[in-house]
């Protein structure tokens, strides 16, 4: 089954972040495959995991971790509440949020030729792990949309002959993506609140 | 299902964000901007997304992770259910020095497997391969920060946790412990989630391999396993989590093997 997570009102019918529960079986709510859960929700995770430490090693910890508690928690999870997908991302941004918790405990060092050079402190971090956490919700092809062009600089027809993919379904991606992606901040920015 | 005139409005709003829009195009836009002022609103709005977006994150890692990884999760059901003796001692061996096996001890959740005076022994922790070999490093790197009398800096862009009163979810919940024997001093807090409570303990001063348990204590009486630690001559950090909801949690106790309460502390009400 595949729900619309972010943008249905918006966009009926159309798969932008992909939210399918196949590690939810039938309607009973404790049922938990981890095969299923991992191999559809395991590279997402890993992608806001990846992108928010920086280290590949962490970040396979952080996933590790997050299908480790939801199996533990697996009896308490109901999917009337929340999707599958939707409650393993809450569980890994609770678990980055240890790690860089932990990270920032620790100190750095630096030579004192270099302070000048030390990188300075996000004006808002929640933000930037709210973006990543969008992107890495979005499905494949619209996070690489959103990736390429605006990360990446690259034109939609410079994607287009990259990737074979014609540059109106390039835009209409971009566009889905935005909203979605705009819809999440709006919910993160709820909740942060 | 979006129709046909959806996906050109949809095209041209992003050949209009993100460039690369033809004069035909661009009068296009134009003409349907005319009849249609959200337009200009979906731009400007898109526009600031787009914005936010490339400040928070200036690239993107599209690698994907480790066919190692998959199978250490694909073993979590396995490991979980048949750990032993064996596989605790190597975990305890494999610790990061003044970690009490963190985020391991947490036996298979249970909400009614209430420990009391006659349970039998704590639960082993379970053993999974490379769970939090970070921590190690992170400790090795402040030993070394410390040894080189460099200058130590806060590491970039952490983020802020939540704040707010006792229940608030993913905050910082300072507790007191009471009735600690003399030498014992425990420092605790909790963090509200939205699957249970997750208790954060530094321990110091318990009998070095005697077992201890902690449990969650809810208004009618009920005892939540949250974990079980091992007492060490260095200082304990573990984290520890309970299938029980930070509002229906009373009081924090840390039980020895006997059931007997070495300490506990009394929570407020939380919201």
């Amino acid at each position: 089954m595949a729900v619309q997570l972010m943008c249905a009102a918006a966009m009926p019918g159309r798969v932008l972040m992909t939210d399918r529960d196949p590690g939810l079986r039938g309607e009973a709510q404790s049922t938990f495959d981890l095969t299923s859960a991992y191999n559809e929700h395991g590279s997402a995770l890993f992608g806001y995991a990846m992108n928010t430490l920086r280290d590949r090693s962490l970040a396979e910890d952080c996933v590790q971790e997050v299908f480790l508690r939801a199996w533990r928690s697996r009896q308490q999870y109901s999917a009337d509440r929340a999707s599958l997908r939707t409650w393993l991302f809450a569980i890994e941004r609770n678990v980055i949020i240890d790690v860089q918790r932990s990270l920032q405990r620790m100190p750095r060092l630096a030579s004192p030729d270099n302070l000048d050079d030390v990188e300075a402190e996000a004006a808002d971090p929640l933000e930037k792990l709210s973006v990543i956490e969008g992107l890495a919700k979005l499905s494949p092809e619209h996070r690489a949309v959103l990736v390429d062009v605006h990360l990446g600089g690259l034109s939609y027809a410079e994607v287009e002959a990259k990737s074979g993919v014609p540059v109106a379904t390039l835009r209409s991606r971009s566009f889905y993506a935005l909203r979605a992606m705009r819809d999440h901040l709006k919910e993160m920015t709820t909740r942060n609140a | 299902m979006p129709d046909a005139r959806d996906d050109r409005r949809a095209s041209l709003i992003a050949g209009a964000i993100f460039g690369g829009l033809s004069d035909a195009e661009r009068a296009e836009l134009d003409a349907l901007r005319a009849d249609d002022p959200t337009i200009d609103q979906e731009i400007q709005s898109l526009s600031d997304v787009s914005s936010r977006i490339g400040t928070a994150v200036p690239q993107w890692d599209s690698s994907g992770p480790s066919a190692a990884l998959r199978d250490r999760i694909l073993a979590i059901g396995d490991d979980v259910s048949t750990v032993t003796d064996d596989d605790y001692a190597a975990d305890r061996d494999t610790a990061p020095f003044g970690t009490a096996l963190p985020r391991a001890s947490t036996p298979p959740l249970s909400t009614s497997s209430p420990m009391s005076s006659t349970s039998p022994p704590l639960p082993a922790p379970v053993s999974l391969p490379r769970r939090w070999p970070w921590l190690m490093a992170l400790a090795a790197v402040a030993c070394v920060g410390i040894g080189a009398g460099g200058v130590l800096l806060s590491l970039p862009t952490p983020p802020s946790p939540p704040t707010g009163p006792p229940g608030t979810l993913g905050a910082i919940e300072q507790i007191d412990f009471a009735g600690e024997p003399s030498g014992v001093d425990i420092d605790g807090t909790l963090v509200a989630h939205t699957w249970g409570t997750e208790t954060l303990l530094r321990v110091t001063g318990l009998t070095p391999n005697d077992a201890y348990g902690v449990v969650l204590v809810t208004a009618d009486g009920e005892q939540l396993d949250s974990g079980s630690f091992l007492g060490s001559t260095v200082p304990i950090d573990c984290a520890m989590n309970a299938a029980v909801m930070r509002e229906d949690v009373t009081s924090v106790e840390i039980l020895d093997a006997a059931g007997t309460v070495v300490a506990s502390a009394a929570l407020p009400t939380a919201g």
